[in-house]
């Protein structure tokens, strides 16, 4: 089982959502390019309170990664110290929450439907 | 081969169409996804909390839509202030668009963790493979619903 780093975020207001989105694709392939990465995807998501979607639409990325986190962290700050990776002048007004997320066991399947 | 993600409403629409596709022939179960942040109370270890935990997530296989899940013990990196302190995920895949299936989930008295504790409150314990925690109440949950808005982006190899 791969670890996990998930990523949400909150768009700023000034930038659309479709120019958000063609942004962070872009941003996520050019993150896994880092040693580690497995695999990455993105969603948008709401939160659920009692069976019903609530709040504002935000974004999920998920980040499959192998080994430590350090590994791929060093990297890609080494990537944006040397300009290979360039952020946006909106990244600094984008609100992020990021979780390392360990595998507690295997993936679950039903055992019986 | 790497694939590029569409963006825009468009791309997205025909996206889920496509990933409900998918999803119906059991192939990309990833384009839906329902995420539950937890946290157990003080007083339950982890190993407790763990066993039951993968327990119910048998319950919650068991109901259309739900076709596997990972959990996974959290810490917050980025925003920790505004993380909520949870210290576990559940990741379902879903075969269903996520409000579908939360709605099959409500229909099978597991649609939030009220009517959690009223079924299990109508159930005969001694007949119950998972009699409800009596800590059950002290975990508090914070649930998502994600829809993919772009095919699996792979590293390089």
């Amino acid at each position: 089982m791969n670890n996990l780093y998930l990523v949400l975020s909150r768009k700023p207001d000034r930038i659309s959502r479709d120019d958000y989105h063609e942004w962070y694709v872009k941003h996520a392939q050019e993150n896994i390019e880092s040693t580690g990465f497995v695999d990455a995807q993105r969603y948008v998501i709401r939160e659920v309170e009692a069976g019903k979607e609530v709040g504002d639409e935000q974004h999920l990325a998920l980040y499959h990664y192998e080994g430590d986190m350090s590994i791929w962290r060093n990297d890609l700050t080494r990537r944006i110290e040397e300009g290979d990776v360039v952020l946006p002048d909106f990244f600094k007004e984008i609100e992020f929450r990021s979780w390392n997320c360990t595998p507690v066991g295997d993936l679950l399947k039903p055992t019986r439907r | 081969m790497k694939s590029c993600a569409r963006s825009g409403v468009a791309g997205r629409l025909r996206g889920e169409q496509e990933g409900a596709e998918r999803g119906a022939e059991g192939a990309d179960v990833t384009k839906y996804v329902h995420l539950v942040f937890s946290d157990p109370p003080a007083g339950v270890t982890e190993d407790e909390f763990n066993e039951w935990y993968d327990a119910h997530v048998q319950e919650i296989l068991a109901v259309d839509g739900w076709v596997a899940a990972t959990r996974y013990r959290i810490a917050p990196e980025v925003g920790a202030d505004e993380s909520g302190g949870y210290r576990f995920l559940s990741l379902y895949e879903l075969d269903v668009p996520p409000e579908q299936a939360v709605a099959n989930l409500a229909a099978a008295g597991m649609g939030n963790a009220d009517t959690y504790i009223e079924m299990k409150g109508d159930h005969d314990d001694a007949n119950d493979p998972l009699p409800l925690p009596d800590w059950f109440a002290g975990i508090r949950f914070a649930s998502w619903n994600a829809t993919g808005t772009s095919e699996r982006i792979v590293a390089p190899t």
